[in-house]
């Protein structure tokens, strides 16, 4: 039998503090009161009866409009493309962030309503993270600006024509070039080589004009060591599915460091059981929590201002140039309390495996380290997992730290005479040492180009609405020899720009502005720069729509060839003697860099780790906090030289003692009705030395400061946790897992714990097609993008902070997350639960309506107008996997935000929108088994359990879902089904579930799990 | 004397059930015509306030110069 060790989801299941939010369910005692009917509504069922009959003879009058046609049905005209009920799909590049990934775009009656993956690109293949998949949301949200407005620089209130702003930009941008004065355009981080050239093309016609780029997150670190180290700033693209061994030194390459979507899918692939048996191993040292660390074999917790000294003592210990270092690993272990077992195992890994480990650093860590790093992968020959045929492309370099200083300089002498932020809001990015809002105040033209006002807009002369990227044309590259396309999915929706044909314009007044501008300068380009290199034997325009097909170009790009490594860098570094309590600040998971705040599905997925929605948070080490006498949910005011914050705390267990974690991207003033003073700004701790640099500073103090400020965690949400079923994840054995070695030992070394359950009824046999899933717990890192794709696909309303406090998160998949050890040294595991589609489902017996039951190939559906809303479904479900709309919350939440137009564009049209008292669930995609259906008779032959993938399997960036027909036994479902790490979760509550998982291995050495 | 199907004076139980006929056409057309008119009074105001609520209908329409494909379709590679 397994090792079964204690799981916790929280430390107050571990030892009795106090919660991390208040201990709330949402069916307890007290918690409904809110729902109460005399509450909801003083109106009697006569008055109810008496209005609903008089509305409905007013409104039948008032639907007499004869006058309003309307646009959608019928066609009198059908655009070609268009074919009701049909959708239709567009390659384009997503650029919620710098990866730029492929994405296909499904519309229908041409709205854009879905985004996934571009299959055939090379970087991400059919992937995408959670902020492009929820990213539909902001093409659609109300808070958009729709006209060219007037900003309180100008004096002037209200909406300006695009001419007359147009008109009086040109003339100041005139003047003030031949005044002398600088021309600030401000962007962010720019991967677009049409984009670089249109704006060397605007230097030349207005020859003062100096490009600033910025990114809150970045790898410049990273760039500026591979610079000291090998003379490049092209960065090497690493093969993790050939590494053996990784150790991650600070760094959550699984859940925000660099091409986050490629790195999860290749490192999953090397723990597929279902392929082979050889895991690679990986070791994470690191202070926060991550979702790489949750994932780890091995994990250590040291502060992160000690990881360059560490790396030389391991450095050292490897053999490498002593005069580095003076201290020893062992010294070092025993320094900062780490396990000298696990660092011994290390180096022997580490050693057995040269040339096929890697060693990777965080992007928050000094350019020291990762000169340290790179030292130490060229002394165990690991250079030959970078690739020889790719590296990275960076279209336009970050500006310095020193010359956004310049910048601001400018600014305030009055150098500057008109700063263009180009979809950029450094007043909230750039560090507050720079004096950036003072700044811009004494320049004389600010004019802002974005989608929705922001922080920096609302100082603006000019604020002028530019395209959601939906609606805009591109192209990008960030790697060697891969060119991304963009193109517009839909017309734009309001009277809106595209910021490259906004400055297009600017150049040449004498051209009226027309909407292909952009447009003709992109072809333009890659008919004269990337066609010609090519060689291809067909005409431009043939290739342009091909390209435009495909979403994506590759072709043969020679990278800079011989690599050799300077080793004299390593000489300048210097051990920093660190004091006080040590701070990160982190890149959030889904909100970046702030830009998604107004995103209410991205504010409600629950942090991987933490499980806290709606809020960023200090988190600290439950020793630390016991030494402070901080609880969760106190307040403490953290201070660096440069800068001090209040924070609400949080204890995160597996964190390193004296130091602190905190998210960025929260706290937006002007970020719209959604996201707006979510969280706390944390970006008054940067300095300007971490722009550009690294983000970790040592000896911050902190202190407790008067009140508290309630968190809400979704952590102990639907746990079975009254006195009947409190520790039933223990027994029932919900989480099941065993080590690699055990594995190979025996590979039935579960199947003793198979339960043989008897029936007294007969089984029912069906016929054809038989649905379900299967979820690799080995493949599963926990990262919610699953959760993100269903909310998209399944119309999953926002119900806020305070609603999912009492447990009322609409979520259909929950990703439960289990922790076992010590809260010091932890250990965890990520399991998703949704709807088990149980054969003798518990919630069908019981529903007094009939509203739940069982279809003939073998789902568990939902007749919403058939619901009355008992709840007893929920009640009697023993995965607690059913959600009640408690309100519309389309209608409660933030005064109706979600109601308003153009909203309703963005639902999914083969969901139903459900509404105030209605149960729901996870319904295994049945829109998409019904359109593959539709599909199989259209051509005269039987559905197979490979024509459908369900939303949350084809967001899943590691592959770890996997759906299909049961009754074949060849389908890849099947033989998950039959592995022998397959399990049902309670499968012995006889309900016979459809959804298998594969029990965890970890690759340890112990033949026990941790 | 009573003639089906023919009024033929005011005291045959006929001209009572016309003039019932024609109480309820007139209350009829007045109902709609009310109706008519709260209704458009009503979309009226509707659309009046929908402005401050950015409530205003939203055009959709697909962009000329995009290239469509199906889900699962072979790659041109530019060609």
């Amino acid at each position: 039998m397994a090792h079964n060790p204690l799981y916790w989801k929280s430390l107050r299941a571990l030892e009795d503090t106090a919660p991390a939010s208040p201990d709330v369910h949402e069916f307890m005692n007290g918690v409904t009161n809110d729902f109460s009917p005399t509450e909801l509504s003083g109106m009697s069922r006569k008055q109810f009866l008496a209005l609903l009959a008089a509305s409905a003879a007013f409104t039948a009058a008032g639907c007499s409009n004869y006058r309003d046609k309307g646009e959608i049905v019928p066609y009198t005209k059908k655009p070609e493309e268009i074919t009701p009920g049909v959708p239709n799909y567009y390659a384009s590049t997503c650029t919620g962030c710098s990866q730029a990934c492929g994405v296909l775009i499904k519309t229908r009656e041409g709205r854009p309503i879905k985004i996934d993956g571009n299959p055939d690109h090379p970087i991400n293949r059919g992937k995408i993270c959670a902020k492009g998949q929820a990213s539909v949301l902001n093409l659609y949200d109300p808070y958009r600006l729709r006209k060219p407005q007037y900003g309180i620089a100008s004096g002037k209130t209200g909406e300006v024509s695009w001419n007359h702003a147009d008109g009086e930009i040109i003339r100041r941008l005139e003047e003030t070039v031949l005044s002398g004065q600088e021309i600030a355009i401000v962007a962010r981080e720019i991967n677009s080589p049409t984009t670089k050239k249109l704006l060397e093309d605007f230097r030349t016609k207005y020859p003062t004009t100096k490009v600033y780029s910025y990114s809150l997150f970045n790898n410049e670190t990273r760039r500026k060591a591979w610079q000291q180290c090998y003379g490049s700033m092209d960065l090497p693209v690493i093969e993790w599915e050939k590494a053996k061994i990784v150790l991650a030194l600070e760094s959550d390459f699984l859940g925000t460091d660099g091409m986050v979507v490629e790195q999860i899918r290749k490192f999953t692939d090397a723990r597929d059981i279902m392929k082979s048996k050889n895991f690679n191993r990986l070791y994470c040292i690191e202070g926060s929590m991550s979702l790489t660390g949750a994932n780890a074999d091995y994990r250590l917790r040291l502060r992160p201002d000690v990881q360059s000294e560490f790396v030389l003592s391991l450095a050292k210990e490897l053999g490498g140039d002593k005069a580095y270092t003076s201290s020893s690993l062992q010294d070092f272990a025993l320094k900062y309390k780490l396990s000298t077992e696990i660092l011994k195992r290390l180096v022997n890994d580490l050693h057995n495996h040269r040339g096929e480990a890697m060693i990777y650093a965080g992007n928050i860590l000094s350019e020291e380290v990762h000169c340290a790093v790179n030292y130490l992968n060229e002394l165990l020959g690991n250079t030959k997992l970078y690739r020889k045929d790719q590296s990275s492309v960076d279209s336009l370099p970050l500006s310095s730290q020193e010359k956004i200083g310049t910048l601001v300089d400018g600014m305030k002498s009055g150098r500057v005479g008109v700063v263009i932020h180009f979809d950029s809001n450094p007043l909230y990015h750039l560090p507050k040492q720079y004096g950036y809002e003072e700044a811009l105040n004494s320049v004389p033209l600010r004019v802002s180009l974005l989608e929705a006002e922001n922080e920096t807009s609302r100082l603006s002369t000019f604020v002028l609405p530019i395209h959601h990227a939906f609606e805009s044309w591109g192209d990008y590259q960030i790697r060697s020899g891969i060119l991304s396309l963009q193109q517009p999915v839909i017309a734009p929706l309001y009277d809106t720009r595209q910021k490259e044909a906004v400055l297009l314009a600017w150049m040449n007044k004498e051209q009226p502005y027309k909407e292909t501008l952009y447009h003709e300068y992109l072809m333009r380009r890659w008919e004269r720069e990337v066609f010609p290199k090519l060689k291809l034997k067909v005409e431009f325009k043939t290739f342009w729509y091909s390209s435009l097909h495909d979403g994506v170009l590759e072709f043969d790009e020679p990278i800079k060839s011989g690599r050799m490594f300077d080793g004299s860098t390593l000489t300048s570094i210097a051990h920093v003697p660190i004091s006080g309590t040590a701070i990160a600040l982190t890149e959030s998971y889904f909100l970046g860099d702030g830009s998604f705040a107004n995103n209410g599905w991205l504010q409600e997925l629950p942090d991987p780790i933490s499980k806290i929605v709606w809020d960023n948070y200090a988190a600290i080490s439950p020793g630390t906090a016991k030494s402070l006498n901080i609880e969760n949910n106190d307040t403490v005011e953290v201070t660096l030289p440069h800068g001090s914050v209040t924070l609400p705390v949080f204890l995160q267990p597996g964190q390193a003692d004296d130091f602190i974690s905190v998210s960025l991207g929260y706290g937006r003033t002007y970020a719209g009705p959604v996201g707006s003073s979510v969280g706390i700004n944390a970006n008054p701790l940067l300095s300007q030395r971490s722009f550009g640099g690294s983000r970790v500073f040592s000896g911050a103090s902190i202190s407790k400061t008067a009140g508290t400020y309630e968190l809400v965690s979704t952590q102990e949400h639907h746990s079975l946790d009254d006195e009947f079923t409190k520790d039933l994840h223990l027994k029932r054995k919900i989480i099941r897992e065993g080590t690699l070695a055990e594995f190979e030992k025996n590979p039935n070394f579960l199947l003793k714990e198979k339960i043989e359950l008897p029936t007294i009824t007969k089984e029912i046999e069906y016929q054809g097609v038989k649905w379900a899933m299967a979820i690799d717990l080995n493949k599963c890192i926990g990262c919610n993008v699953c959760v993100a794709g269903c909310n998209v696909e399944n119309n999953i309303p926002v119900v806020g902070k305070e609603q999912t406090g009492k447990g009322r998160a609409m979520h259909w998949i929950r990703i439960d997350r289990y922790y076992s050890g010590t809260d010091a040294d932890p250990s965890l595991r990520h399991q998703p639960m949704l709807c088990q589609h149980c054969d003798n489902a518990p919630c069908e017996n019981v529903c007094p309506v009939v509203a739940t039951n069982h279809s003939p190939d073998g789902l568990n559906q939902m007749i919403y107008n058939r619901c009355v809303g008992t709840k007893y479904c929920s009640n009697n479900c023993p995965y607690k996997v059913r959600r009640f709309n408690f309100f519309n919350w389309r209608n409660s939440f933030a005064d109706g935000y979600y109601e308003q137009q153009p909203v309703s564009l963005m639902q999914n049209p083969e969901v139903t929108v459900r509404s105030r008292g209605v149960m729901e669930k996870c319904t295994f995609c049945i829109q998409r088994i019904m359109e593959a259906r539709q599909h199989a008779i259209e051509q005269g032959r039987e559905l197979k359990g490979s024509d459908v993938k369900t939303a949350c399997q084809e967001a899943c960036p590691a592959t770890a879902i996997v759906f299909g027909d049961v009754n074949d036994s060849n389908s890849e479902v099947s033989k998950y089904r039959r592995h022998p790490l397959g399990y049902h979760v309670l499968e012995e509550t006889n309900v016979r579930p459809n959804v298998t998982y594969l029990a965890k291995l970890r690759n340890i050495e112990s033949e026990k799990s941790a | 004397m009573h003639v089906i199907g023919k009024r033929v004076s005011m005291e045959t139980p006929q001209s009572n059930f016309v003039f019932k006929r024609r109480s309820f056409f007139i209350r009829l057309l007045g109902g709609i015509a009310g109706g008519w008119m709260a209704g458009n009074l009503f979309s009226g105001i509707l659309r009046a306030t929908a402005g401050d609520k950015n409530m205003e209908e939203v055009k959709v329409r697909i962009h000329p110069l995009a290239v469509s494909r199906e889900k699962k379709e072979p790659k041109t590679h530019g060609a």
